[in-house]
């Protein structure tokens, strides 16, 4: 109860240092979430390319205007009637439903999607291409394996898989650019989400679509569907989907990492410098506790164990909005990052790194000294 | 020539009393001037491009902007406690007969001398570190600071910081001899 009400002391007489310290300290954990969150994203959606994609392929983005003379839906049934075209798909169908009473966004995955798109399964095993019965993998709901689930009255679904949450993205083949790279094709995603396959396959939706050229096709072939690809659209080749990913990274690194590392560095410099101000400035009267016999521990506890217990508020801030409100870290408000409580681990071992640096500091200053010297200093 | 005396000898007693306390002022105030001097030079270079400060990434720069402001209220922390390092043995000499405004001046001009030389100090380590590292934080490739806009921020810095800090001295000064001494006593 003493050491509380000392405690309760110091926040009093050092209360605006504390909350310009703990306000810098969130704010800087905030930044280290969203880049983190970033590249993940980033990083994943290339593992995804890479892992399951056909090398052997284009990403294509049509222009619908040269496209008007079908129907928006059926905008790649003429890259499917060229020899050189294995396959395509393009976004799955989506729609949101009410499963146990929760809001699930379910995306109707197609066979050719399901093949190349295959996300981390935490638990059984992803969809499969060939099923007989309607199967889910879901995350974000409280299911298991094996478990069934309605996804509209009179639809049931077997649940398959269950993705790992920090690792959850879903295809959205919307975007196209000057330099296209892998995570203009996905979208990260928070909430609930189911992925379903049926036997009845849903008809390809009018977005971008990855055409996968057919191993056999001759060169002429390909060269005749690359050239109907560039008169209706632009394409990205899968090397260079990767290749621009890499590159992305790289320079995403390079470029947007020293600006949060930079706000970063100030933030903990000037927590530290504050931090370090505080406790030299109560020193004079902790000095006087342990003069009158208070143990040196006992002593720096007084100013240290409040500001290492403060130093967490920034990491349970961060915590209670990864879970509660992960949009919160996205840029300009697109999905750009995937969130989830792993971003926070970062976070942890900075808040780790400066409560450490908060609480070495007063045994410092009390080192190698007789409680007489430390006052005598002090006055 | 008494005052110019007292302010410089003050600096260096509060320097030499706590050589590791001056340090870590002087971190921290350095490392705040860098943040005013990137700032500005981040304002220079989104002033001139059509979206604005707050166009490419508005939470971002709304990050940046709080962390601004909170470095700026740390900032004059810092100074602040600067003064109740200084301010107990100049209210002895006000005990002993120094006029308020003797004292103000002493005050006020040992917290110009420490203030302008750590703003100097921040923009010469930003102006030789700005190649290999603050290059790298632009927006714009081809912007660089020249001599002037170094001389800006340090007026900036200067000028702005110190009314704050000028108005808290004066305004804990402005109490009877007796009470300021007492008020600063530890």
């Amino acid at each position: 109860m003493k050491t509380l009400l000392l405690w309760r002391s110091f926040l009093k007489n050092n209360f605006i240092p504390v909350m310009i310290a703990i306000a810098l300290l969130t704010v800087a954990s905030y930044l280290i979430v969203g880049f983190y969150g970033r590249y993940k994203f980033q990083s994943y959606a290339r593992d995804t390319v890479a892992a399951g994609f056909d090398p052997n392929g284009v990403y294509f983005a049509p222009e619908a205007e040269k496209f008007k003379y079908f129907t928006e839906d059926a905008a790649y049934k003429p890259i499917l009637s060229h020899k050189a075209c294995a396959s395509i798909f393009g976004n799955a169908e989506s729609h949101y439903a009410v499963v146990d009473g929760a809001e699930v966004h379910v995306y109707r995955t197609g066979r050719e999607l399901l093949r190349s798109f295959t996300p981390v399964i935490a638990e059984g095993r992803w969809l499969s291409p060939s099923a007989e019965s309607t199967e889910a993998v879901v995350s974000g709901i409280n299911c298991k394996p094996g478990e069934r689930i309605t996804l509209s009255p009179g639809e049931e679904a077997t649940v398959v898989g269950v993705i790992d949450p920090e690792k959850l993205i879903v295809p959205r083949f919307n975007s196209y650019g000057g330099k296209t790279d892998c995570s203009y094709l996905f979208s990260p995603a928070s909430g609930a989400v189911a992925f379903v396959t049926s036997k009845e396959q849903p008809d390809l939706q009018f977005s971008n679509y990855y055409v996968v050229f057919d191993k056999n096709a001759g060169e002429e072939d390909i060269a005749a569907l690359e050239e109907f690809l560039s008169e209706n659209g632009s394409f990205t080749r899968y090397a260079e989907l990767i290749e621009n990913s890499n590159e992305n990274v790289r320079d995403w690194l390079s470029r947007a990492l020293p600006l949060p590392l930079f706000l970063t560095a100030v933030a903990t410099l000037t927590v530290i410098c504050i931090s370090i101000v505080v406790i030299k400035r109560g020193m004079n009267e902790y000095s006087k506790y342990y003069i009158i016999g208070c143990t040196r521990a006992k002593a720096v506890s007084i100013s240290a164990a409040p500001l290492v217990l403060l130093s967490v508020i920034p990491l349970v801030f961060n915590l209670v909005c990864v879970l509660a409100a992960p949009t919160i870290y996205y840029t300009a408000g697109k999905a750009t990052a995937i969130i989830g409580v792993n971003c926070v681990v970062p976070v942890a071992i900075y808040t780790v790194f400066v409560a450490s640096i908060l609480f070495i500091t007063p045994f410092a200053f009390y080192a190698k000294s007789s409680p007489l010297e430390i006052y005598r200093r002090n006055l | 020539m008494k005052t110019l005396y007292l302010i410089f000898a003050g600096v260096k007693a509060f320097v030499t009393r706590s050589v590791f306390l001056f340090a870590v002022i002087c971190v921290g105030i350095i490392t705040d001037s860098l943040m005013f001097t990137y700032m500005y030079g981040l304002i220079r270079q989104t002033n001139d491009s059509e979206q604005g400060f707050f166009g490419t990434d508005a939470a971002l720069a709304l990050t940046m902007l709080l962390i601004y402001l909170l470095c700026v209220l740390a900032f004059l922390y810092l100074m602040v406690s600067v003064y109740s390092e200084i301010a107990h043995e100049l209210n002895v000499y006000a005990i002993l007969g120094a006029s308020k405004r003797r004292i103000v001046a002493v005050v006020g001009g040992m917290m110009f001398v420490i203030l302008a030389v750590l703003s100097a100090v921040a923009q010469v380590i930003h102006a030789l570190l700005y190649a290999p590292l603050f290059s790298k934080l632009n927006v714009d490739e081809g912007f660089s600071y020249g001599f002037g806009d170094y001389f800006a921020i340090f007026l900036i810095t200067l000028f702005s910081m110190y009314c704050f800090v000028f108005a808290f001295v004066y305004i804990k000064t402005s109490d009877t001899s007796l009470a300021n001494y007492r008020n600063t006593s530890k």
